[in-house]
């Protein structure tokens, strides 16, 4: 181990002795750095199997498909859920209200969900991936083709042959 | 090829006036109208833009060359920007398996094309498939049934539409060959002749519930034929004059 790099590697490794739990440093696209503990990193399949292979876990884990502001909602996302375990049911209430909040503010900015989104499918976080898509899938739901595409801003792009394929599947269903 | 420098846009614009007025001199002059000028006249260059989010843009200017009009001056877009098309093919199909109804899935199936083959992959990788209560008809569920290639378990159960034309035509469908589990609960519509096509092409099937139909000793000699692999035996004699009837 290379303890002579730093006051901050030999912070992380007083810690390490400390609470039995390492620090893991994630780095995004715009090369900043972000220290998690391994339980919040451990909520990423992706992380946790290069940990677990024994990998960089020093070097830290560059995340070149995520940047600064995405990462930062995952870690939060994933501090939440990693560094706590619901024991009580009041304590499970909490984390039922943390994902409500944690949605409903994505929900308001759609270009940041989509982004969460795919950070949460390229780190294989299920539990985020499946918050976030559910949250599209509730906007889906119930509306027209034409309530959709306004809804999304989704350009209209069918061909008469699809057209007329559809218009056949709707007057049989 | 000798160049010859083009003369100015302005200059050419003004001799063509100037004949105009030579032509006839009772009219004065007038610009040409905006419209006819706008179309004759290249769009300003907007570099592309390579951000993520922005591929929609470069794709309208692109447009813009090819159609030959300007876009419009730099205003903010007044519809949003389709963000949702940025989430990869397979996100966006699992995106669409989460949608509690057919109903819902067919509706997404009409937006654009992308998401036409989004609603087919989402489709194709179903192992399970519940209609029950979904009020779903003969021909849409035969469709989505045949588009789920790697259906396993399929469950029509009741509230659900479906008479003999129904299952003949699932029985067509590819996935009805390796479908381990079906169940047909409930439905008053179908007779012997849907249910025995539908078990004569499942060969691979381990479970299959019908109880709370009208079918006959018929159906149950197909089964016993077809269905080899046949597990659950408890569900297809739910009906006391069934069980004797496969006795006697």
């Amino acid at each position: 181990m290379a303890s002579g790099s730093g006051a901050a590697a030999a912070a992380a490794d007083a810690e390490e002795k400390e609470s039995g739990s390492r620090m893991i440093t994630l780095t995004s696209n715009e090369g900043k750095a972000f220290v998690v503990t391994e339980a919040s990193a451990r909520q990423s399949a992706t992380i946790r199997s290069m940990v677990d292979d024994g990998g960089c876990v020093d070097k830290g884990f560059p995340l070149p498909n995520v940047d600064s502001k995405t990462l930062a909602r995952v870690i939060q996302y994933s501090d939440e859920h990693g560094n706590k375990e619901p024991h009580t049911v009041d304590e499970r209430a909490a984390l039922a209200k943390f994902d409500r909040d944690f949605i409903a503010e994505l929900d308001a900015d759609k270009a940041f969900l989509y982004d969460v989104t795919m950070a949460a499918n390229y780190l294989h976080i299920q539990g985020l991936l499946a918050l976030t898509t559910q949250c599209v899938a509730d906007t889906i739901k119930g509306k027209t083709p034409e309530e959709i595409r306004t809804a999304f801003g989704i350009e209209y792009d069918l061909t008469a042959q699809d057209e007329k394929e559809i218009k056949e599947e709707d007057t049989h269903a | 090829m000798v160049m010859r420098p083009r003369p100015q846009r302005a200059a050419k614009f003004q001799a063509m006036g100037a004949r105009h007025v030579a032509s006839s001199s009772r009219e004065p002059w007038r610009p040409r109208p905006w419209s006819k000028y706008k179309q004759s006249r290249p769009p300003p260059f907007s570099p592309p833009r390579r951000a993520r989010g922005e591929a929609t843009e470069a794709k309208r200017a692109m447009a813009g060359v090819v159609i030959g009009v300007a876009p419009p001056p730099a205003t903010p877009p007044e519809e949003p920007e389709p963000h949702v098309e940025r989430l990869p093919a397979d996100l966006l199909a699992h995106v669409l398996s989460l949608l509690p109804s057919f109903h819902d899935l067919a509706m997404a199936g009409g937006v654009s094309r992308r998401w036409r083959r989004a609603v087919e992959r989402s489709l194709a990788g179903r192992r399970r498939m519940s209609f029950a209560g979904q009020r779903t008809g003969d021909d849409s569920t035969a469709r989505f049934v045949r588009a789920a290639i790697n259906l396993r378990d399929l469950d029509i159960c009741w509230g659900c539409q479906i008479t003999d034309q129904g299952l003949i035509r699932i029985s067509t469908a590819d996935c009805v060959k390796n479908l381990t589990s079906i169940s047909l609960w409930g439905l008053a519509g179908i007779t012997d002749n849907g249910v025995i096509q539908l078990v004569s092409r499942a060969h691979s099937l381990q479970h299959l519930n019908i109880g709370g139909t009208f079918i006959t000793d018929e159906s149950l000699y197909a089964v016993a034929k077809s269905c080899i692999n046949l597990k659950e035996r408890s569900n297809i004699f739910e009906r006391d004059h069934l069980k004797m009837g496969i006795e006697s």
